[in-house]
C-alpha cells in the first residue's frame, strides 16, 4: 500500500541482503579454509562461523523483548521482523557450515534439528502471514466480531419470544441452541472451524423434523423461529471460520516459541559440553 | 491634506464612526474589501470610492443601481470635494466628509504590498465609536466626587421615597438586610455607574438562576446589604447536584484566583465537598434564596422592574431595581403543557434509573436523553412504553437508535409512533395519535425528554439584543456587565465565561459595580504577570492595546481581559521565525509594536525565482494582525512569519479568536475581509491593488452545510468559489452514474470554468463534504480580469487541466476515494490506515497504544470500515483520532485543554481536563472516550516479559467507585504519542505503527494518500 508492501520488503529488502551477505562471506570462510585436520565445527573457521550463529540466534530471541518496548525510539518492529526472517531462515544453511555437515546422535546435532522446527515453523508462520489476513477481512465482510457475537445474543432474544407461546417442543430446540452452542475451545474445535455437536444445528434440525401441525399466528411464530435459528447458524459459521483463522495465525507460534527457548538451552549445553570436554 | 468621513445617520450600529481617507482611493460600499465598509443592505457591495488628484479629492460613484448625493445632488459620474460636504448612500446612510491641511500626513504602504491588510489601518482613527471611547479608560476610578468604595458597613435606614410595589413579593422576607420596613427597600430611583454609588439599601436586586455565578453575586449581595433575592427554577447549583456521587469539580484555570473578598469557598474537590461549601456559604451570608421558582417574564426598566414569577405558592410579581441574570446557557426544559401536567408523576428528568422498579413507566421523546432513559429503566427490570412525535430516531446518535431499534423489535420496549401527550389522568396518560386516535396507556411515572428551548428566545423578549444571527452567538454586555437594557446584567456561562471561578468572580464583581464601587478584576495578578516583561502596568497596557490594535478595539473590558488572560504576550527580538509555512498551529497574532514579514514560498526551496519571492512577501506593522488563515481554514500555515523589527506580539489560541468572531461583529468583518485580500495576493500575486479590491469588494462568503450542494452539473455558472474552510467534493456523472472525481480542500479554487469558458454550462456538480465556506468572485468581474491578466489566465487554465486529469484518474482510484470519503476520511490530516492484507490481528497496535497511554487504548482495531481496493490491498480505517482539520472538539471546551500543535496533532491536556465530556459528544467519528487514565506508568519492561498477560483496560471499562475520590474520568483520545521521545531520526512518533509487526498499520497525510493510491493502482 504505502511504503514496502511487507515487512519482508522492508528498507529494500535490506535483511534479505544482509543475510545473503553474511552467509556468502561464512561460506568463502568454509570453502577457502582448509585446516590441518579437515574442515570441522572445532576449527577456528568452525569456532568463528559457530559464534556468529549463537550470536544471531540470541538476537532473534531479543524479538520477544523488543517487542514489548512499546515506548522504544528505535527501529520500526516491522524492520525487526524483516531482519528476524531473513537472519533466521540463512541459519538453517548456515549451522551445517560451522559444523562442516557433521551430525551424529548427540546434543550438538539436537540444538541443530530443534533450531530446524523453530526455522520452518517460522517459514510457516510467514507463510500463514500472507495467506490468512485476507480470508479474515473477507470472512469478516465488515462486520466486527462483537458485533456478530452481539446480533447472536439479539436473535437468542427474539427466539425466546418467538418461542412463547408455542408447544414445548419448540421451547427445547431454543433452549438447546442457546444453551448448547459453544464457540472455540480445544486448539482442534478451534482450527476445525465448525462444531459437530453445535446446539444451533441440532436445533434447527429438529425444528425441521417437526411433525406438530400449527395453524395461524401460531405457524406465522414457527416460520420466524427457523428463519432466526437458520440465521444464527449462519452467522456462527461466520464466527467459527473468523476463530479458526485467526488461530491459524497464532497456531505456528505454539511450536515457534517453546522449541526457540528449547533450541537456546540446547545450543547454551553444545557450547559448554564442546569447551569443557575439549 | 487629510481627509475625514464620519458617519451621521442611517448605520445606527456605526453612528459617529471616523475614517480617514488614505492617499490612495479609497473604497465605500457594503463589500467585504471595502475600504470603508457600510453594512446596510441598501448599499451596493462597491458603492463609490474616494481619489486624491493632487491636492483635489474626488468622489467617483461606482453602484450601477443605487444612487450617490453630495449636498442632496445626485451625482451619475464624479464630483470634486472641498470638504464638508454630506455625503448620502442610497437613501438612508448619510456620512460627512471633512478635509484639513495635515500635520503629519498618515503613512499608508499598505498597498506596495501585495496582501496588506489596509483594512485594519483604516478603521476609525480618530473619534472612535461609543464602545471604544467607552473601553478607553477602562477600569478606573469612577468621576470625582465618588469614594472608591462604599463603606463596608451597610447603612439600613428606611429610605423616604416611596415604595410600589405590585404583588408580595419573596425579597420582602430578607432579614440580613432589613429593618423593620421590609417595604422600603424597592425603589424607584434608578441608579447609574455614572452617578455617585447608590446606598446598599436603595438597590434591591433580583439574582435569577442560582449557579456558581448567582450564588456569588447572592452571598456578596448578602455581606453588602442589599436587599436581593437569588431566583432558581430547581434547586441551588442544580448542575452539580445533578453529577453522580463522588464525582470530581475541577477548578479552573488554575492560575485565576478567585476575588478575595467573596466569602464562598471554592477549590478542585468532590461534588458533595462543593455543594456543602457552597449552602454553607448561603446560609452564612444569609442569602435570600428562593428555590423551585420560574421566571416568566421581565417587563419595565432599570429602577423599576416587574418580574414575573412562579413559585411554588403559585405566580406572582415582584419588582427590583436591578437584575442580574445568571441563567447560563442550558435553557428550560419543554413541558407538556396539557392537562394534568402538574400531577406528581410526571416528570422531565430522570436522575436514576436504578432508584425505579417494575414500575410502568413511559419515556416521551426520542433523543439521545429519552432513549438512554428508556433503556436504562427497562433494564432495571421496568415495564417501558417509549412515545415518538413522529417514526423514526434520526434526531438520536447512531448508537442509540440502532440500541431503542432492537429493544423495541425484541418487544423489551413498548413503542408508541406519531403520538403525542394529550392528557394525564389519575394513573394513565392518553395519547393522541396523527390520525386523531386516543391511546390510553396505564403508567405509574411519565418522563418527558422534549429537550429545551435555548435561553436567547426568553433574553429577546425581554429585549436583550445578540450580535448576530449565529445561534452561537453571545449577548453583549458592558465592562461592567450590563446589558444593552440598562439595569439588567448578566454573567457567567450566559455570556460566554463557562468555567466555574470566573462566574464566582463576575457574580461578585457584578453587585460591586451596581453599587458603584471600584473592584479589581480578580485576574490582575495573572495579567500584570503576562505584561511584565513589557513594563507598565495592566490597565496601561490594555490600553495601549485598544488604542493600537483596531480590530481589538471594539471589545469591552471585559471581553479584552479575558483574550489577554487566555493569550500570550510575546517580545520577539527581529530576524526571528514566528512560524513557518505548513506548520499546523493555528494562533492569530495582533501586534503591539513592531513589524514582520509574511512570505508566500518556501523560503528554503532553491528554485523559487527571487522575483516570485519577492512578489509574495508582505509586510505587517504595528496594529496589524496575521494568522487569519489558520483562524479561519483550520489549515496548515500558508506563509512563513518573520520579524523585522523588536515586535511585542499577542498570541491568542484560536478557540479564543472564534468565541470573539462570534460574539463581536466588528471582529468577524475585519478578518474576513483580510482574508479575501490575503487569499487573493496568494492565488493571484500578478493582479494589481486595486484589480484585488475590485474583486475583493465584489466577492461574497457563502456557507454550504455538509451535503449541501455548492453548484451543479448543468448549471449556469456564477463564478469563481475559493474555499475559506471545510472541502468541498467534485462529482460528475458518467454513462448517468454520478461518481466522485476530487476532494478539494481549504484554500482551493473551485468552478474555473465557469470563467474559462463562460457560456458552457458547469460541467460537475460541487458539494460541500463538511461544513463549509466559500467566497464567491462573480463572473463578470473574473471574465473582465481574466482579460486583462494574462498570469490569471494561466492559472486557471493550469487547474482546469488539473480537474481534467483528475477525471481521468477516476477510471483507476474512484473506489477507494469514494470509501475513503464516506468511512470519514474526508477532514482527516492524518490517517491511521491498516492494509488488512498483512495485518495478522496480533492487537500489538492497541497494547503499544495502551502501554504508552496510561494503560488506555485510544485506538480500536477491529472496528471501522474495510474497503478491498481493485489492486487487492484491503484497506481498514480503525477508530483512531484523524486530527481533523476543523476538530469539532475543540468547538467547546471549558477549559481549553484540547490544543494542536503545529505538526497537526490534536491534544487533550490532561492536567487542565475538566472531564465535562463536550469534546466526546462533539467528535462525530466516536474516537474521544472519557476513561480514568492510569498515572501509574505501569510495570516495567522485565515485568512485562515474566507476566505478559496484563489487561488492556478499554477506555470505558473502568468504573467510578461511588463516593470515591480518584474516580475522575477524563477525555481521551490519541496524542500521536507527543510524550514519547523523538525518534533518533526526528521522524514523527506513532507507537502504534512502531509496534506493528508486519508494517501493516500506517499514518498518512490523506492529501499524499490520494496520489499514491493512484499510484499503486495505475
Amino acid at each position: 500500500m504505502i511504503g514496502p508492501r511487507t515487512f519482508l520488503e522492508y528498507q529494500n529488502y535490506r535483511y534479505l541482503k544482509v543475510a545473503l551477505a553474511i552467509f556468502f562471506l561464512s561460506l568463502a570462510a568454509y570453502v577457502f579454509d582448509d585446516p590441518p585436520g579437515g574442515r570441522s565445527g572445532s576449527s577456528w573457521t568452525g569456532y568463528g562461523l559457530g559464534t556468529i550463529a549463537a550470536a544471531i540466534i540470541f538476537w532473534l530471541m531479543w524479538l520477544g523483548v523488543r517487542k514489548r518496548d512499546y515506548a522504544s525510539a528505535g527501529a520500526p518492529l516491522k524492520g525487526w521482523t524483516s531482519a528476524h526472517v531473513y537472519l533466521g531462515t540463512m541459519l538453517i544453511f548456515l549451522v551445517p557450515l560451522h559444523s562442516a555437515f557433521e551430525f551424529g546422535w548427540n546434543v550438538h546435532t539436537l540444538a541443530y534439528v530443534l533450531m530446524l522446527v523453530v526455522c520452518f515453523s517460522g517459514i510457516l508462520g510467514v507463510a500463514f502471514y500472507a495467506l490468512v489476513p485476507t480470508s479474515i477481512t473477507r470472512n469478516r465482510n465488515n462486520i466486527t466480531l462483537d458485533a456478530m457475537l452481539e446480533r447472536i445474543a439479539e436473535i437468542d432474544a427474539e427466539c425466546r419470544m418467538a418461542a412463547d407461546g408455542l408447544p414445548d417442543y419448540y421451547a427445547q430446540a431454543v433452549v438447546t441452541s442457546i444453551d448448547e452452542t459453544r464457540i472455540g475451545g480445544s486448539v482442534r474445535a478451534q482450527l476445525s472451524g465448525h462444531d459437530p455437536d453445535c446446539g444451533t444445528s441440532l436445533a434447527l434440525k429438529s425444528l425441521r423434523m417437526s411433525k406438530i401441525d400449527l395453524a395461524g399466528d401460531a405457524k406465522e411464530q414457527e416460520r420466524k423461529l427457523v428463519e432466526l435459528i437458520a440465521r444464527k447458524e449462519l452467522l456462527l459459521k461466520q464466527i467459527r471460520r473468523d476463530v479458526r483463522f485467526k488461530s491459524l495465525l497464532d497456531l505456528w507460534l505454539i511450536v515457534h516459541v517453546p522449541f526457540a527457548f528449547a533450541t537456546c538451552a540446547a545450543l547454551l549445553v553444545h557450547i559448554f559440553v564442546v569447551f569443557w570436554y575439549h | 491634506m487629510r481627509a475625514t468621513l464620519t458617519i451621521m445617520g442611517g448605520l445606527p450600529d456605526q453612528a459617529g464612526q471616523s475614517f480617514d481617507v488614505g492617499p490612495e482611493t479609497t473604497t465605500l460600499g457594503r463589500g467585504l474589501a471595502c475600504d470603508i465598509q457600510l453594512a446596510d443592505q441598501s448599499i451596493s457591495r462597491l458603492h463609490a470610492e474616494l481619489v486624491w488628484e493632487g491636492e483635489t479629492l474626488v468622489l467617483v460613484h461606482k453602484s450601477q443601481v443605487n444612487r450617490t448625493l453630495v449636498n442632496g445632488v445626485q451625482i451619475t459620474d464624479r464630483l470634486e470635494l472641498a470638504g464638508g460636504e454630506e455625503i448620502q448612500l442610497a437613501d438612508r446612510v448619510v456620512l460627512r466628509l471633512r478635509i484639513e491641511a495635515a500635520e503629519d500626513a498618515p503613512s499608508e504602504t499598505g498597498d506596495a504590498t501585495p496582501a496588506s491588510v489596509d483594512e485594519t489601518r483604516v478603521g476609525r482613527v480618530d473619534d472612535p465609536p461609543e464602545p471604544v471611547a467607552a473601553a478607553a479608560e477602562p477600569v478606573e476610578a469612577p468621576p470625582e466626587p465618588v469614594p472608591p468604595s462604599p463603606s463596608p458597613s451597610p447603612s439600613p435606614e428606611p429610605e423616604t421615597v416611596a415604595p410600589v410595589r405590585a404583588a408580595p413579593a419573596p425579597m420582602a422576607t430578607i432579614e440580613a438586610a432589613e429593618g423593620p420596613e421590609v417595604t422600603s427597600a424597592f425603589i424607584m430611583r434608578p441608579v447609574s455607574v455614572d452617578e455617585p454609588p447608590p446606598d446598599p439599601s436603595s438597590v434591591s436586586l433580583a439574582i435569577i438562576g442560582a449557579g456558581p455565578a448567582g450564588i456569588a453575586a447572592g452571598v456578596r449581595a448578602a455581606e453588602r446589604g442589599v436587599n436581593h433575592a437569588l431566583y432558581e427554577r430547581s434547586v441551588l447549583a442544580d448542575t452539580i447536584v445533578k453529577y453522580q456521587k463522588g464525582k470530581f469539580v475541577m477548578a479552573e484555570p488554575p492560575q485565576l484566583p478567585l476575588q478575595s473578598d467573596l466569602k464562598m469557598i471554592f477549590e478542585e474537590a468532590v461534588r458533595e465537598q462543593v455543594l456543602k461549601w457552597w449552602e454553607t456559604a448561603v446560609r452564612d451570608a444569609g442569602t435570600n434564596l428562593v428555590e423551585a421558582t420560574e421566571i416568566l417574564a421581565i417587563e419595565g426598566e432599570k429602577g423599576a422592574f416587574r418580574i414575573s414569577v412562579r413559585g411554588p405558592n403559585g405566580a406572582e410579581t415582584v419588582e427590583a431595581t436591578h437584575i442580574v441574570l445568571s441563567i447560563g446557557v442550558q435553557g428550560d426544559l419543554r413541558k407538556f403543557g396539557v392537562p394534568g401536567d402538574d400531577q406528581p408523576w410526571v416528570t422531565y428528568q430522570l436522575d436514576d434509573p436504578k432508584a425505579y422498579e417494575d414500575k410502568r413507566v413511559i419515556v416521551v421523546g426520542v433523543g439521545d436523553a429519552g432513549i438512554e432513559n428508556a433503556i436504562a429503566l427497562a433494564e432495571n427490570g421496568n415495564e417501558v412504553t417509549i412515545v415518538n412525535r413522529r417514526d423514526e430516531f434520526d434526531r438520536a446518535k447512531p448508537m442509540n437508535k440502532a440500541a431503542i431499534e432492537a429493544k423495541i423489535k425484541s418487544g423489551e420496549i413498548a413503542y408508541l409512533t406519531n403520538a403525542s401527550a394529550d392528557r394525564f389522568e389519575s394513573d394513565t396518560a392518553v395519547f393522541k395519535t396523527k390520525d386523531g386516535e386516543e391511546v390510553t396507556v396505564p403508567c405509574d411515572l411519565v418522563i418527558g425528554r422534549l429537550g429545551a428551548t435555548p435561553p436567547r428566545a426568553f433574553l429577546e423578549t425581554t429585549g436583550i439584543s445578540f450580535p448576530s444571527n449565529d445561534k452561537e452567538a453571545i449577548p453583549d454586555v458592558s465592562d461592567k456587565y450590563e446589558s444593552n437594557i440598562p439595569g439588567i446584567y448578566m454573567v457567567g456561562a450566559l455570556v460566554g465565561y463557562p468555567l466555574i471561578k470566573n462566574c464566582m468572580n463576575q457574580g461578585f464583581e457584578v453587585v460591586e459595580h451596581i453599587l458603584g464601587a471600584d473592584v479589581k478584576p480578580a485576574d490582575e495578578p495573572v495579567l500584570a504577570q503576562k505584561f511584565r516583561e513589557v513594563g507598565g502596568s495592566v490597565s496601561e497596557n490594555l490600553d495601549r492595546i485598544q488604542n493600537t490594535i483596531p480590530t481589538l478595539a471594539p471589545l469591552t473590558s471585559v471581553q479584552l481581559r479575558q483574550l489577554i488572560f487566555e493569550s500570550k504576550i510575546r517580545i520577539v527580538p527581529p530576524g526571528t521565525v514566528v512560524y513557518q509555512r505548513a506548520d499546523f498551529d493555528n494562533t492569530f497574532f495582533s501586534i503591539i509594536e513592531g513589524d514582520v514579514e509574511l512570505a508566500w514560498v518556501d523560503n528554503s526551496d532553491p528554485t523559487i525565482p527571487e522575483e516570485l519571492r519577492a512578489e509574495r512577501k508582505a509586510t505587517r506593522g504595528t496594529g496589524q494582525f496575521f494568522g487569519e488563515d489558520g483562524l479561519i481554514s483550520g489549515r496548515r500555515r500558508g506563509e512563513t512569519v518573520t520579524t523585522t523589527s523588536p515586535c511585542i506580539l499577542i498570541e491568542t489560541p484560536r478557540s479564543s479568536m472564534a468565541k470573539l468572531i462570534r460574539s463581536v461583529e466588528d471582529v468577524k468583518r475585519v478578518i474576513d475581509a483580510a482574508y479575501v485580500n490575503t487569499a487573493l495576493a496568494t492565488l493571484f500575486p500578478s493582479l494589481d491593488a486595486s484589480a484585488r479590491k475590485l474583486l475583493a469588494s465584489r466577492s461574497e462568503t457563502i456557507l454550504h452545510r455538509a451535503g449541501e450542494t455548492i453548484f451543479s452539473e448543468g448549471d449556469d455558472p456564477d463564478g469563481l468559489h475559493l474555499i475559506r474552510r471545510g472541502t468541498a467534493e467534485v462529482y460528475k456523472k458518467h454513462e448517468g452514474v454520478e461518481e466522485q472525481i476530487d476532494s478539494l480542500r481549504a484554500g482551493s479554487t473551485l468552478g474555473e470554468m465557469a470563467v474559462l469558458h463562460p457560456d458552457q454550462a458547469r460541467s460537475a456538480t460541487a458539494r460541500a463534504g463538511v461544513d463549509c465556506e466559500t467566497v464567491l468572485f462573480p463572473k463578470d468581474v473574473m471574465i473582465q480580469l481574466v482579460e486583462q491578466h494574462r498570469e490569471l489566465r494561466e492559472f486557471l487554465e493550469l487547474k482546469e487541466q488539473e480537474f481534467i486529469i483528475a477525471d481521468a484518474r477516476r477510471q483507476h482510484g474512484r473506489g477507494t476515494m469514494m470509501w475513503l470519503q464516506k468511512a470519514g476520511g474526508k477532514e482527516a490530516t492524518d490517517l491511521l490506515i491498516i492494509d488488512e492484507t498483512l495485518c495478522v490481528r496480533c492487537d500489538n497496535c492497541e497494547k503499544a497504544c495502551a502501554e504508552t497511554h496510561g494503560g488506555v487504548s485510544r485506538l480500536n482495531r477491529e472496528a471501522g470500515a474495510t474497503y478491498m481496493t481493485s489492486a487487492g490491498s484491503a484497506l481498514h480505517l480503525p477508530t483512531a483520532c484523524q486530527h481533523c482539520e476543523n476538530p469539532k472538539c475543540m468547538t467547546d471546551c471549558p477549559p481549553d485543554a484540547l490544543n494542536r500543535d503545529p505538526n497537526g496533532e490534536v491534544w487533550i491536556n490532561d492536567e487542565t481536563c475538566i472531564g465535562c465530556g463536550n469534546c466526546e459528544a462533539y467528535c462525530p467519528y466516536d474516537v474521544i472516550k472519557m476513561a480514568k487514565v492510569d498515572d501509574d506508568p505501569g510495570p516495567g519492561l522485565l515485568m512485562r516479559l515474566l507476566f505478559p498477560r496484563r489487561a488492556t483496560k478499554k477506555a470505558d471499562a473502568p468504573k467510578p467507585e461511588e463516593g470515591g475520590a480518584a474516580a475522575i474520568k477524563k477525555a481521551v483520545k490519541c496524542d500521536l504519542c507527543r510524550e514519547l521521545p523523538a525518534k533518533k531520526s526526528g521522524a514523527a512518533r506513532a507507537a502504534c505503527v512502531a509496534s506493528c509487526p508486519t508494517g501493516a498499520i500506517v499514518r498518512i497525510d490523506p492529501g499524499e494518500y490520494v496520489d499514491e493510491i493512484y499510484e499503486r493502482q495505475g
